[in-house]
């Protein structure tokens, strides 16, 4: 049994009306990296995880959890 | 392609590392040349050489207006541009342990041909393929890997019924 990661960016990036490259410059990165994590092509590192969770002032498991797949 | 006038640094990193992927492309080619030269005949080696200094030139103009820059964000301490987290960075590492791999192999095997069948061969025609192909697999692995370009996604009505809103 392998784990992917399961993501709630767009939900948060909706309730505070961004769009990715907005989102991207407050966090400092790149738009590119904000789209491939919400569609699932990358894993973010735990620093670009805990800079979004800070910024929308969420745990990082609320925006972030563990889809167990076989 | 172009930097715009607002770029972040994280834009610039992501452009920086996209320049020095086809600039390592462009170096692949000049060692295949420079490869190639020692069987050539003379006319063809001396178009060939003219080829290399063109891509050498090609190469400079397409890195150091992107590097300058680089270098200047990170003078200002400009927040992004040195981005090792961001998607481009961690495919350009993939690639890079592919080049590596690729290399490493590559050498092997030159190692073996140049005591066997192709002893009579310079030893910089092998140095030249094993680097061509190096730099061959890091830059087309990295330039497929950021091929697709998703338009920027604004927040729509999808979300406002994923949201409740």
């Amino acid at each position: 049994m392998s784990s992917g990661l399961d993501n709630r960016i767009r939900v948060f990036r909706a309730e505070h009306r961004m769009s990715q490259g907005e989102l991207a410059d407050a966090i400092g990165v790149s738009r590119k990296t904000i789209s491939t994590i919400e569609v699932g092509r990358f894993v973010p590192s735990t620093v670009i995880a805990l800079k979004l969770a800070k910024f929308f002032g969420a745990p990082v498991e609320e925006i972030f959890s563990l889809t167990n797949t076989k | 392609m172009f930097g715009s006038k607002n770029e972040t640094g994280a834009q610039l990193y992501d452009r920086f590392l996209l320049r020095s992927a086809l600039s390592m492309l462009m170096l692949a080619v000049v060692y295949t040349l420079d490869a190639s030269r020692s069987f050539a005949a003379d006319d063809a080696a001396s178009i060939m050489k003219r080829a290399e200094g063109i891509l050498a030139i090609l190469l400079m103009i397409n890195l150091l207006p992107v590097m300058a820059k680089l270098m200047w964000f990170k003078v200002k301490r400009k927040p992004g541009c040195n981005d090792p987290d961001g998607f481009v960075a961690s495919t350009f590492k993939e690639a890079a342990v592919r080049g590596f791999s690729t290399g490493f192999i590559a050498m092997l095997v030159a190692l073996e041909l140049s005591k066997g069948p192709l002893a009579d061969w310079p030893a910089t025609v092998f140095l030249n393929i094993v680097l061509a192909l190096m730099l061959g697999v890091l830059s087309v692995s990295f330039l497929l890997a950021n091929r697709e370009t998703e338009p920027d996604e604004d927040f729509g009505d999808d979300l406002d019924k994923e949201t409740g809103a």
